[in-house]
C-alpha cells in the first residue's frame, strides 16, 4: 500500500543542511501495524512525513497504492491526505477553538461535506472511541487521554487506509497510553487499513505487528513483532 | 454564504482574538471614512461646479460666453437661420439673488422664454408647476392668449405690462413667503442693492433627475427678459422700477446696451449629428460667442475642481494604503500565530488555496465590518470638513444650499468593496505565504526555506515602484495631467512604505554600536528586538513615517507660502473699510454684486478720501478660470502708495491701465499661462473674444489659475458690466465721525462694513483652516498608524511571549519588562519621525518646486518649518508610546510558565 523506495530527504536548518533520511526503503501493507522506533533525531518522524504525504522525497520514491506522491500535485496530496490517510499526534494537534466533534468533523468539513451531516458523522466516530459524551466539550476542557481519543476519532472519520501516528503516547501517562495502544491495535485490517506509529517507547513499539527500527536516517532492522 | 469549514475556523478564531479583530476593523473603518469623506465632498464640489457652470443645463448645445454673457439678440438671428437639426433655440438667463423679506435667503433666479414647452408636461427641465389659485389671473389672460397663439414676442410685451414681475418658486419660498409675509403683498427680491416686487402664480416641484434638482429648494423661475433686467439692470439702480415706466427705460437702454443673457440653449432634432449642428450653428454666430457640447461646456470647471478632487483622493488613498499594510501586519501576526493550526489543517488535507480562503474569509468578514462602520463615519467627516468651509463654497457656487450628507449607493458599495479589498489584499500575502509552506515544516514547526524568494520579491517590488514613481515624474509632461506629478509621487511613497523594513534595517543597522556602547541593557533588548523582525515593526514605522512625511511636508508648504503671502494681503488690504453686499466670503466674487452708485454714495460722504471699487469676473483662458480683477486703477495705485510708501514696487504699472484695453497679470498667470509682456491675451466678452495686452507682471496670491486686472471703467464698456463687487473705502484721518459715517451709510442700504484689521484677520484664518483640513485628514493616516503601533507591539510582545517569560523567571521585575516594551515603542516613534521628516523634506521641495509651481504657477522658497516639526515629531514619539502601553501591560501580566512553554 504505502512504499519506500530507496527515499532520501535532505532539508536545511537555519544554515545547517539535515540529512534526516537516507535511502531508506519500506512498504507497507494493509492489515499491518507498523511502529517505526528509533533515538531522537533519527529520522522517524521525515519518515513518517514522507509516507503520510505531508513532505515529498529529496530523492527516490513514495509510493501510494502504486501512485507516485511525487508526482502528484499539491493538491492532490491534500485530497490524498484528507480522504485516504489519517493522522495523530503527540501533541493531539486539536484545534483549541473548535468542540470534540467539530474537530472530528474536520476533514469532511474541508471537503465541503455539509455541517450537520459532518457533524452526524463526527458524532458516530466519537462513539467508536467512547468520546461521544465529550462532544460538545472544547479541549482545554478534556483530559490528555481524551484529547487523544478525539484526535483517533478525526483520523478514523474518512474511513482512512493508513492512520499514521506520530508518537501518540509521548504525552500521555501510562494507563492511558495502553487505552490509546489498545485502541490503535484494534484498528488494521487486511485489505482495509494499515497503522503505522513513530515511537521511542519500546512499549508501545510492542502493540505493533512490526517494528522497523531506524538510526541515522536510515533501516538498522525490520522484523516482526510477536506479542505474548 | 461562507462555507461552514471557513465560518468554524475563521470567524470563531476572529471572536476569540476580538483585540486584534477590532483594530483591523479600525484601520480599516477609518481608511473607508476618509475615502467616503473625500467622495463626497468630490460629489459635491463636482455637482455644484457643474450646476454653477450650466444650471438647468438639459440642451444639447449651448451659445456661450462664460460669465461675459451673451446678447439676447442672439436668439432670433439663430432662430430666424433655421440652422439645419435645431429644434429650439432657448435664451436663459441667472443669478443669485436675495431675498430681504426671508431673512436675506438666498435664492437662484432663473430666467426662461414662456412657452408652452416650459410649461407642459414634457418639458425639458422635468418640473411640474402647480399653478395658485390667489394668482390674480385677470392680469394673466392677454398673456396665456399670446402663448397659445404661439406668438412669443407678443407674450413677452403682455408680460411687461403685468404689475410686477410673475415668478414660480420652490414650495420651501413659497411656504416661507406665504407665513412670513402672506400672497397679499408681493414677493420682493433683491439683487446689486435693487428691490424687485414679484408675484408668485405657481410652485414648481423637480423630478429627481431634473436639470434644476440640485437647486432644491432655492428656485426662482421667471420670464427670461425681466431676469435679464434684474441681473442686467439698467441704471440708475436703486429703484423700485415696474410697468410701462420700466418698459420705456429698458427699450432706451437696450438700444446703447443691447441685452444680454447667460448663454442659449439649442435644442436638437432627434437623431441630428451634434457636431454638424454645432458646426452650423457657429457658422451663423461667428466670433460673437462659442457652441459648446455639455462635455466641452464642463470641462474649465472640472480642471479647477479636479484638483480639489485630487487633493481629497490622494488623502483618502493614503489612509487606505496606511491601513492596508497595517491590516497586513496584523494577518501577518496572525498566520504566524495560526502556524500550528496550519500544520493541522494540512495535515488533514487542507488544500493551500482552502488555508489561503480561511484567512481571507475572515480578513474579508473584517473589511466588510470595518467598511459598515466607515461608511457613516465617512459622511460625518464630510459633514464636518464642509461645515468647516459652508461659507466659502456657498460663494463659490451658484446654488447657495451644498448638500454634504448626499451618501449615493455607488459610493457606500464602493466604499464597502475598497473596505473589503483592502482587507482581503492584505491577507493575501501571509495568507499565501503560510499556503506555500511545506506541511512538514509546518507540523514540524520549523521554518522554511523559502524565505529568500519573498525577500527578494519584495525588494524588486519596492525598487519598481519607486523607479515607475520617479519614471512618471520625470515623465509627467507627456502623461496626462497630475498623473505624473501626483501619481508618481504617490507611487514613490507607496514603495519607500513599502521598503520601510529594508530602510529600518539599514537604520538599526547603522544606530547598533551606539546602541551597544552607550544604553542600558533594557533599550538594548528593545533595540535588539526592533532589528530581529523589521519585517514586523518595519511596515508599522513606515506607517508612521508616511504620516509624518505628509504633516511635515504640509507643515513645510504652509510655512513657505505664509510669509510671502502674509505679506502681500498686508499690502493689498490697505484700505480702512470695505463695502460690499453679501459677506466676507463672498465680497471677493461676482456672486453678490452692488450697483456702482454705492461708490459714488460713498465718495459722497465727508468723512471718505477715496473709495476704489472692484468688480470680479471668472472667464475661462486656456482650458480653465482664472480671475479678472476690473478696479479703479488710478484709485488703487494712488491711495495704495499712500498707505504702502515702500511697499508693492510694481503698484505704479496700474497708472498705465485707464482708457486702454491694457492690462496685468500676475506672475503665477504669466507662468502658468507662458504669457510675457507685449503679448496679446483674449478673454470671453459678451459679443465674443476680448483683446487685451499684457503690459506687466504683478505680485498676486488671489487665484492658482492667475488673476488680470484691467481698469473698471474700461471693463464696464468691454463687458458691459457696471455692477461692483466690494469698495475699498480710505477714510479722512482727522475727522471726527470717520468710518461711523460709512457704517450708517451701509447700515442704510443693508450692506456690509469691515474694516481693515478683520479683513486681514479673516484671510488669516480662512488660509488655516485650509492647512487645517489638510492636517485632519493626515491626522487620520497618524491614529492609523498608531493603531499599528498598538498591533505591532501587541504582536513584538506575543512573539517575546517566551523571552519575556524568561526574564520574569531569572528575577527580571515587571517595571522592567514594562520598561523593555515601552523603549520599543519609542525606538519606533523615533524611527518613524527621522524617516517621516527624511521623506517630507523632499516632499516638500518637489510639492513647491515641481507641483504648485505646475498647478498654479506660484512661486515659493522653500522654508524647513523646524517649529511645526518639533510638535509634529513630540506627537508621533508620544503617540507611539502611548500606543506602547497596552502591550507593556500585556507584557507584565504573562504567566511565567505559560510563557516559558511557548513556541
Amino acid at each position: 500500500m504505502i512504499e519506500l523506495i530507496d527515499a532520501v530527504k535532505s532539508y536545511t536548518q537555519g544554515r545547517r543542511v539535515v540529512n534526516a533520511v537516507r535511502g531508506v526503503t519500506l512498504r507497507v501493507n494493509t492489515g499491518e501495524f507498523v511502529s517505526i522506533m528509533g533515538p531522537s533525531g533519527s529520522g522517524k518522524s521525515t519518515l513518517m512525513h514522507l509516507m503520510g504525504a505531508l513532505d515529498t522525497p529529496s530523492g527516490g520514491r513514495a509510493v501510494f497504492h502504486g501512485q507516485d506522491m511525487q508526482m502528484m500535485t499539491d493538491r492532490q496530496r491534500s485530497l490524498l491526505r484528507r480522504e485516504r490517510i489519517g493522522f495523530v499526534f503527540q501533541a493531539f494537534n486539536l484545534l483549541p477553538n473548535l468542540t470534540a466533534a467539530e474537530n472530528v468533523a474536520l476533514p469532511l468539513l474541508l471537503g465541503g461535506q455539509p455541517r450537520r451531516g459532518s457533524l452526524h458523522r463526527a458524532t458516530e466516530s466519537l462513539e467508536r472511541v467512547n468520546m461521544a459524551h465529550r462532544a460538545d466539550h472544547f479541549p482545554d476542557e478534556m483530559s490528555g487521554g481524551e484529547m487523544q481519543r478525539v484526535a483517533v476519532a478525526r483520523a478514523l472519520i474518512a474511513e482512512p487506509e493508513a492512520v499514521l501516528c506520530d508518537e501518540p503516547t509521548g504525552n500521555l501517562d501510562t494507563a492511558t497510553s495502553r487505552e490509546i495502544l489498545t485502541l490503535l491495535a484494534a484498528l488494521p485490517e487486511v485489505g482495509k487499513r494499515a497503522v503505522i506509529m513513530v515511537t521511542h517507547d519500546p512499549t508501545a513499539a510492542s502493540y505493533g505487528t512490526r517494528l522497523v527500527k531506524i538510526r541515522d536516517g536510515t533501516v538498522e532492522a525490520d522484523e516482526p513483532v510477536y506479542r505474548n | 454564504m461562507i462555507p461552514a469549514v471557513y465560518r468554524l475556523l475563521g470567524l470563531r478564531y476572529v471572536l476569540q482574538r476580538w483585540d486584534r479583530a477590532a483594530l483591523i476593523i479600525a484601520s480599516i473603518s477609518l481608511g473607508v471614512a476618509t475615502l467616503v469623506s473625500a467622495r463626497i465632498l468630490n460629489q459635491c464640489v463636482e455637482v455644484a461646479a457643474q450646476d454653477t457652470t450650466t444650471p438647468a443645463g438639459s440642451a444639447d448645445l449651448y451659445v456661450t460666453n462664460g460669465e461675459a454673457g451673451v446678447y439676447r439678440s442672439l436668439t432670433e438671428e439663430m432662430r430666424a437661420a433655421n440652422i439645419p437639426g435645431v429644434r429650439a433655440v432657448q435664451p436663459v438667463v441667472y443669478d443669485r439673488v436675495s431675498l430681504p423679506q426671508l431673512d436675506q435667503r438666498v435664492a437662484v433666479l432663473l430666467g426662461a422664454e414662456v412657452s408652452g414647452q416650459i410649461l407642459s408636461r414634457d418639458n425639458p427641465l422635468k418640473m411640474k408647476v402647480e399653478l395658485l389659485r390667489e394668482a390674480p389671473l385677470f392680469q394673466l389672460a392677454p398673456l396665456i392668449g399670446a402663448i397659445s397663439e404661439g406668438d412669443f414676442s407678443k407674450a413677452s410685451e403682455a408680460w411687461d405690462r403685468i404689475p410686477g414681475r410673475l415668478v414660480l418658486v420652490t414650495r420651501p419660498i413659497y411656504d416661507d413667503w406665504k407665513a412670513r409675509v402672506g400672497p397679499g403683498k408681493p414677493l420682493v427680491l433683491q439683487y446689486a442693492g435693487r428691490a424687485v416686487d414679484c408675484l408668485p402664480i405657481g410652485v414648481v416641484q423637480f423630478d429627481a433627475d431634473s436639470p434644476l434638482a440640485p437647486l432644491g429648494g432655492n428656485f426662482i423661475g421667471m420670464e427670461v427678459n425681466q431676469a435679464s433686467r434684474i441681473l442686467r439692470p439698467i441704471p440708475p439702480f436703486g429703484a423700485v422700477l415696474g410697468g410701462p415706466a420700466e418698459v420705456t427705460a429698458a427699450a432706451a437702454w437696450d438700444r446703447t446696451h443691447p441685452m444680454k443673457v447667460n448663454r442659449l440653449d439649442l435644442f436638437l432634432e432627434p437623431g441630428t449629428d451634434k457636431e454638424v449642428a454645432r458646426q452650423a450653428a457657429a457658422a451663423v454666430i461667428g466670433f460673437r460667442a462659442e457652441i459648446r457640447t455639455p462635455e466641452a461646456q464642463r470641462r474649465s470647471t472640472q480642471e479647477i475642481v479636479s484638483g480639489l478632487q485630487i487633493g481629497f483622493l490622494v488623502c483618502s488613498a493614503g489612509a487606505m494604503i496606511v491601513g492596508l499594510f497595517l491590516v497586513y501586519n496584523a494577518l501577518a501576526v496572525t498566520v504566524a500565530e495560526r502556524r500550528p493550526d496550519i500544520g493541522i489543517l494540512r495535515s488533514l488535507g487542507a488544500t493551500r488555496f482552502q488555508i489561503v480562503a480561511l484567512f481571507a474569509t475572515a480578513a474579508g468578514v473584517l473589511g466588510l465590518v470595518g467598511a459598515a462602520l466607515g461608511v457613516p463615519l465617512g459622511v460625518m467627516l464630510a459633514e464636518v470638513t464642509l461645515g468647516q468651509f459652508e461659507d466659502e463654497l456657498k460663494s463659490m457656487f451658484l446654488n447657495p444650499a451644498v448638500n454634504p450628507t448626499r451618501l449615493t449607493w455607488t459610493n457606500a458599495l464602493l466604499a464597502m468593496a475598497a473596505g473589503l479589498f483592502t482587507a482581503v489584499f492584505a491577507a493575501l500575502v501571509p495568507a499565501t505565504q503560510a499556503a506555500m509552506d511545506d506541511p512538514a515544516h509546518v507540523v514540524r514547526r520549523t521554518t522554511a526555506g523559502s524565505k529568500g524568494l519573498w525577500k527578494l520579491a519584495h525588494q524588486i517590488t519596492c525598487v519598481a515602484l519607486i523607479g515607475m514613481g520617479i519614471g512618471m515624474i520625470l515623465l509627467r509632461h507627456a502623461l496626462p495631467p497630475r498623473l505624473g506629478s501626483i501619481g508618481g509621487m504617490m507611487l514613490v511613497l507607496v514603495g519607500l512604505l513599502l521598503a520601510a523594513p529594508l530602510l529600518v534595517g539599514m537604520l538599526v543597522g547603522l544606530f547598533r554600536p551606539l546602541v551597544r556602547a552607550f544604553c542600558g541593557l533594557t533599550i538594548r533588548m528593545a533595540f535588539d528586538n526592533l532589528s530581529r523582525t523589521p519585517g514586523r515593526t518595519g511596515v508599522v514605522i513606515g506607517a508612521l513615517g508616511a504620516g509624518v512625511a505628509m504633516m511635515f511636508q504640509t507643515a513645510g508648504v504652509g510655512r513657505s507660502n505664509e510669509e510671502p503671502v502674509v505679506d502681500w494681503i498686508s499690502q493689498v488690504v490697505v484700505a480702512d473699510q470695505f463695502v460690499f453686499a453679501g459677506n466676507m466670503t463672498s465680497a471677493n466674487s461676482s456672486n453678490s454684486p452692488m450697483s456702482d452708485s454705492v461708490a459714488k454714495d460713498l465718495r459722497a460722504l465727508p468723512a471718505v478720501e477715496r473709495v476704489m471699487t472692484i468688480r470680479y469676473s471668472r472667464p475661462e483662458f486656456n482650458g480653465t478660470v482664472v480671475y479678472l480683477i476690473a478696479l479703479d486703477a488710478t484709485e488703487y495705485a494712488r491711495a495704495t502708495r499712500s498707505r504702502v510708501p515702500d511697499g508693492l514696487p510694481d503698484v505704479e504699472k496700474f497708472l498705465d491701465l485707464p482708457g486702454t484695453d491694457d492690462v496685468l497679470v500676475s506672475e503665477n498667470f504669466a507662468r502658468r499661462h507662458n504669457v510675457n509682456i507685449g503679448d496679446t491675451i483674449q478673454l470671453p466678452g459678451p459679443n465674443g473674444p476680448v483683446s487685451l495686452r499684457v503690459i506687466g507682471t504683478i505680485v498676486d496670491y488671489s487665484w492658482s489659475r492667475g488673476s488680470v486686472f484691467m481698469d473698471r471703467k474700461r471693463y464696464a464698456e468691454l463687458f458691459g458690466d457696471n455692477l461692483i463687487d466690494m469698495c475699498h473705502v480710505f477714510v479722512k484721518s482727522n475727522h471726527p465721525t470717520g468710518a461711523k459715517d460709512v457704517e450708517h451709510y451701509a447700515s442704510e442700504k443693508g450692506l456690509f462694513v469691515t474694516d481693515r484689521d478683520a479683513l486681514r484677520r479673516f484671510l488669516s484664518e480662512l488660509i488655516s483652516r485650509i492647512y487645517l483640513l489638510a492636517y485632519l485628514q493626515q491626522i487620520v493616516i497618524g491614529v492609523v498608524a498608531a493603531l499599528g503601533v498598538v498591533t505591532a507591539l501587541l504582536i513584538s510582545v506575543l512573539q517575546r511571549k517566551r523571552e519575556l517569560g524568561l526574564l520574569l523567571a531569572v528575577g527580571a521585575t515587571p517595571g522592567q519588562v514594562l520598561r523593555s516594551v515601552l523603549a520599543e515603542a519609542v525606538l519606533m516613534g523615533l524611527f518613524g519621525t527621522a524617516l517621516g521628516i527624511l521623506i517630507g523634506l523632499p516632499m516638500e521641495w518637489y510639492v513647491l518646486k515641481v507641483v504648485l509651481v505646475e498647478e498654479s504657477g506660484f512661486v515659493f522658497d522653500v522654508v524647513i518649518p523646524w517649529k511645526q516639526a518639533l510638535g509634529i515629531a513630540t506627537a508621533s514619539i508620544g503617540t507611539a508610546t502611548l500606543a506602547g502601553l497596552l502591550p507593556a501591560i500585556n507584557a507584565v501580566r504573562t504567566r511565567i510558565p505559560e510563557a516559558i512553554q511557548w513556541e
